[in-house]
């Protein structure tokens, strides 16, 4: 177990016996989803206590109260449209009738105790978190093996999964994400840091240089995003030729 | 029983994207009584675990007409209802409007335990409809682009594309959602199978495997513009 996470950490500094180490341990792509698992359930832990402490808890007035005039605050401060004071008393006024409708809609009973049905939503919404990782993991994959076979690399589907699982490793990173200020920072250094092992981890496994690779990693999301637009852009015109 | 051990074996091997499953399904006596058992057998585990799910959230969600009808009282109290609400006509016509748009959200987000039920012979049906039909499309594809297989093979090994709709089990736990983990893991599986059973090279396995999609997608498509075309032929007309 300590060789275990000794060569996990040695990853996080790209050394490549490490990568090496990984790449040799039997049933990789069967390590690769347990990672994912975990480190995914891991960094997400906090985030599902206070989920699960929120859904248990009865709502109170004062929270929701206040929860709905933060939200009301950034509409008015950003949103044009509700910059008129007409409309601001209006919204005001209308408040008062949101409260105590969405303390009374959450006092409605399900047949099972409220402990119950928030623990369910609360470790459902946590392990689809998981579920989703591991979806991810599995369709970029498929993207960057697609890329890395028309630069002139390649490797075997499950050897290749095993291998860029190592990606997920600065996720764990995530875990301080609730935490105010410092909390998103991390997370967003521990993305960049995952895309980095992912490119060295697909440099190993593939053969391909760094240059190569790590357009192999990145261009499937350039990919997606211009197809994404084109989709929309092919959408508008048509709906502008017919109607 | 050893029948169903050994394709419940080769199911978890192809599930792991092990070549050697792939290669012992095209090789077998029988691959498409192999695949099958091995499809019932996923569905019928997948239906009864969903059931329960079902029965969990339902049991855990909150009625949902009570809620309806919470948020109408309080919508009539509301002060732009106030002044609305003065014309009788503007009532009936919201009224009709916001039953109709309860009656989609409670058809579309709630599930009742007799459709629950149905499921369990529903899933299994839906399973091996979609595998016969796919595996028909994507063999015509795959002699196409030069495989070597029969239809046989090709179905056999198809059917272990089917595994990983055993992560479908894990809606025993309610409010459990995998988005697309089970399509990506199946196509993942299709495209081993294709590539195993008919000798393709990477290139050709992969467009064996996404040309029925991509035929499926067009049709929709094609479709869904004939359906717009018709509409704006009705509002201009209108």
């Amino acid at each position: 177990m300590a060789n275990l996470a000794n060569v996990l950490l040695r990853t996080l500094i790209l050394d490549a016996k490490a990568y090496q180490d990984w790449r040799e341990r039997p049933n990789l792509f069967l390590r690769g989803i347990a990672l994912i698992v975990v480190v995914t359930l891991v960094a997400s832990l906090i985030s599902f206590a206070v989920n699960l402490v929120n859904r248990v808890q009865p709502v109170t007035p004062a929270e929701v109260d206040q929860e709905i005039r933060d939200a009301m605050e950034m509409q008015f401060q950003w949103n044009p449209a509700w910059q008129d004071p007409q409309m601001r008393q209006m919204m005001e006024q209308t408040l008062d009738v949101i409260v105590p409708m969405v303390v009374e809609i959450s006092r409605i009973r399900a047949p099972l105790p409220q402990g119950v049905s928030g623990f369910f939503q609360a470790a459902g919404n946590w392990l689809s978190g998981a579920a989703g990782a591991l979806g991810g993991w599995l369709f970029y994959g498929a993207l960057v093996l697609f890329t890395v076979n028309l630069l002139g690399g390649g490797a075997r589907l499950r050897e290749f999964y095993g291998m860029v699982a190592l990606y997920a490793i600065p996720g764990l990173l995530a875990f301080f994400q609730p935490v105010d200020c410092i909390g998103p920072l991390l997370a967003f250094v521990g993305t960049i840091w995952g895309i980095v092992v992912y490119v060295k981890a697909t440099s190993e496994v593939t053969g391909l240089d760094g240059v190569r690779s790590t357009i192999a990693v990145l261009a499937p999301a350039v990919a997606l995003v211009f197809l994404a637009f084109l989709v929309v852009l092919a959408w508008v015109l048509w709906l502008v030729i017919i109607f | 029983m050893d029948s169903i051990v050994g394709s419940l074996r080769l199911g978890w091997e192809a599930l792991l994207l092990k070549d050697e499953a792939y290669e012992r399904m095209r090789d077998a006596a029988d691959p498409v009584v192999k695949g099958l058992i091995l499809i019932v057998i996923v569905g019928l585990a997948v239906g009864l675990l969903a059931f329960v799910g079902d029965v969990m959230e339902w049991a855990t969600t909150p009625n949902l007409a009570e809620i309806k009808d919470t948020v109408f009282a309080y919508l009539t109290q509301m002060p732009w209802w106030q002044e609305a609400a003065r014309n009788t006509e503007f009532a009936q016509i919201f009224q009709g409007w916001y039953d109709f748009g309860w009656d989609i959200a409670s058809a579309l987000g709630t599930l009742s335990i007799g459709e629950a039920a149905a499921g369990i012979i529903l899933i299994p049906l839906g399973l091996i409809f979609r595998w016969l039909l796919y595996g028909l499309v994507a063999y015509l594809f795959a002699r196409w682009l030069g495989g070597t297989a029969n239809l046989s093979e090709t179905l056999g090994v198809l059917a272990l594309a089917v595994a990983p709709q055993a992560l479908n089990m894990l809606t025993v736990f309610p409010y459990v959602e995998l988005g697309g983990l089970v399509a990506a893991w199946g196509l993942l599986c299709a495209y081993l199978g294709l590539k195993t059973a008919h000798n393709l090279s990477w290139y050709r396995a992969l467009w064996a495997t996404l040309l029925p999609f991509i035929l499926a997608f067009v049709l929709l498509a094609l479709v869904a513009c004939l359906g717009s075309v018709i509409l704006a032929v009705l509002v201009r007309g209108g």
